[in-house]
């Protein structure tokens, strides 16, 4: 019996060939809903393949394009689509500045992905000069990340050497970002970049410095960015004037569903029967998540899209080793959540039990959050 | 890990450089290595491969065959024609434990590599193989004697005579295309380097017309 194949991918977006993986990676394919019978007939060997390729599944549920989602890939299209400007001018960036949870990284790369398969589709794989095609790089920063960092992540994106100074890694990028036609550069975790650190204040140059010499549009992915006064490079209120980063970058927000009026709970309604159809457990039904936890979900989830998607993908698990094989609360209570969900949750759970919140659309108690 | 994208697998450097025809192996590494702003070592090293391009032009191990197959997208085949592993027991004897040259079967003992100083030029640097090779001691292309000593010192270290000191080039010519045939063929090109230097014996003589 050959051993099944586990179904993850398990690429690093931050070397050239996770990112390719990413980006090529065919569509998953939903494993069919078996009935209760179904699953009983099935020998132990092929319950326990399938319960895995379940469990795969709703851990990578898709991009679900929620409204957010397209406003902030419509943010990036524009930008990142009219920065034609010939390589004298400098390319206006783009900051995505939100808080966690919300699905920032995974709004950005489905577009990026989306944007590196037109860009071969358009201009096909292979540079004028012969060298590979790469539209998109992508680049985490981490706690420590300094100028030399930056420049060797660069390198190692593409796979080249890391060796060499601070200006032999530059030039070795700039090169590279050059040969290999790259027009948009993704830099996460933009955050870690404390700019009342002395160091900090060199990267901030260096990014201008990239900004300059790179053809490229900057994209910026990080939480609480404008309030760090990253874009203001760390200047005084009287100098931010002269802060250039912030006059060349336009800041999109992504930001939590809200349930405070009609339209904002249709959308959660909507997201919610998006979610509950690709849910592969026997007695999943249509309102399992819209109806019977919709309140429920908000709750635990508040709003966030990243937290609401490892909850899902937590309670399905659980569904399925319990044999439940349906979300209800009695298994969702049972799971847990990341620390900033179940801190809100309390505040707001008390709201809805005081029946001053909803998240129901048809219902007339349409209450402010406590 | 392959993609149907025109031919490019994941694993490849996304910045190419094909080797120039005929040209020796551990001169096409150095040359790449430089299109990608690093020496030999700083390629290598990031390819995780221990050895030394010295070493491989004479035979290339199977690990280091596949790895730069993968990295470069060039044919196993022609990686291995850009060695002197074709040449073993004709013109050249191969110690393979060592991956040294030793005394030829049939030939003088010739160490390193001739050069033609005008190809060198016109290639921007990038050595032949079969200047490495005792039988061969003309350029068919330029009609001339193919040089065994270092231009580079005639030019910046011989004496008055214009005979070549052994300290110019400490490995004569051995030194192959390792950084020193980079400079000698950019220094031919700006006139550093001067072809066809007077006083010197008839090997070393490029441009000598055949």
């Amino acid at each position: 019996m050959s051993p099944a194949p586990d179904g993850e991918r398990r690429y690093t977006l931050t070397r050239l060939p996770g990112w390719l993986q990413m980006v090529e990676a065919p569509r998953r394919v939903q494993p069919r809903r078996l009935t209760r019978a179904e699953l009983t007939g099935l020998s132990k060997h092929d319950r326990v393949v399938y319960d895995d390729s379940r469990a795969v599944w709703h851990a990578n549920l898709g991009t679900i394009r929620t409204p957010q989602l397209l406003a902030l890939q419509d943010g990036l299209a524009e930008i990142v689509e009219t920065n034609r400007h010939d390589g004298d001018k400098n390319r206006p960036a783009a900051l995505v500045d939100a808080y966690p949870g919300l699905g920032k990284t995974t709004a950005v790369l489905d577009y990026a992905k989306t944007y590196h398969q037109q860009q071969l589709e358009l201009r096909g794989p292979t540079t004028v000069d012969g060298h590979r095609r790469v539209p998109v790089a992508y680049l985490a920063l981490s706690g420590n990340t300094q100028v030399k960092g930056l420049n060797e992540a660069i390198c190692r994106f593409y796979g080249l050497p890391t060796n060499g100074t601070t200006d032999r890694l530059a030039a070795r990028a700039v090169d590279a970002v050059l040969s290999v036609n790259t027009t948009v550069m993704i830099i996460d975790d933009i955050h870690f970049l404390d700019v009342r650190r002395r160091d900090a204040r060199a990267m901030a140059n260096h990014l201008k410095f990239l900004s300059n010499v790179f053809p490229v549009t900057l994209i910026y992915i990080g939480v609480g960015v404008a309030a760090r006064g990253i874009l203001s490079e760390g200047l005084s209120a009287a100098e931010t004037l002269y802060a250039q980063i912030s006059r060349r970058t336009t800041t999109l927000p992504l930001t939590p569903f809200l349930v405070d009026n009609g339209d904002g709970r249709r959308q959660w309604r909507r997201l919610l029967l998006t979610i509950e159809r690709k849910l592969v457990l026997a007695d999943a039904h249509r309102g399992m998540l819209a109806e019977e936890l919709s309140d429920y979900l908000y709750v635990r989830s508040t709003g966030h899209f990243a937290s609401l998607m490892t909850l899902i993908a937590r309670g399905c698990r659980r569904a399925v080793a319990t044999g439940a094989e349906r979300l209800t609360t009695e298994v969702m209570d049972k799971v847990n959540n990341d620390a900033a969900a179940e801190q809100a949750r309390i505040e707001l759970a008390a709201a809805v039990d005081a029946g001053l919140f909803t998240t129901r659309a048809a219902t007339s108690t349409a209450g402010q959050v406590a | 890990m392959s993609s149907p994208r025109g031919g490019w697998t994941a694993a490849r450097i996304p910045i190419v450089l094909n080797p120039v025809p005929g040209e020796a192996i551990d001169s096409w590494i150095e040359a790449y290595a430089r299109r990608l702003r690093t020496c030999s070592r700083g390629l290598l090293d990031s390819l995780g491969l221990p050895g030394s391009p010295r070493h491989m032009v004479m035979v290339l191990t199977d690990i280091e065959r596949d790895v730069l197959a993968a990295a470069t997208g060039l044919d196993p085949d022609l990686l291995d024609a850009m060695t002197l592993h074709r040449f073993d027991g004709i013109a050249v004897t191969i110690n393979r434990r060592r991956r040294i040259a030793e005394h030829p079967p049939a030939w003088r003992r010739h160490t390193g590599s001739r050069y033609c100083p005008t190809c060198l030029r016109e290639d921007n640097g990038r050595w032949q193989l079969q200047w490495r090779l005792p039988w061969t001691f003309a350029c068919l292309r330029h009609h001339q004697l193919l040089a065994d000593t270092c231009l580079l010192g005639v030019s910046e270290d011989a004496d008055e005579s214009g005979v070549v000191r052994a300290s110019c080039a400490p490995t004569n010519v051995d030194a192959g295309p390792r950084g020193w045939g980079v400079r000698l063929g950019r220094h031919l090109a700006d006139g550093r380097a001067r072809e066809g230097p007077p006083g010197v014996s008839w090997r070393s003589a490029p441009g000598r017309a055949v």
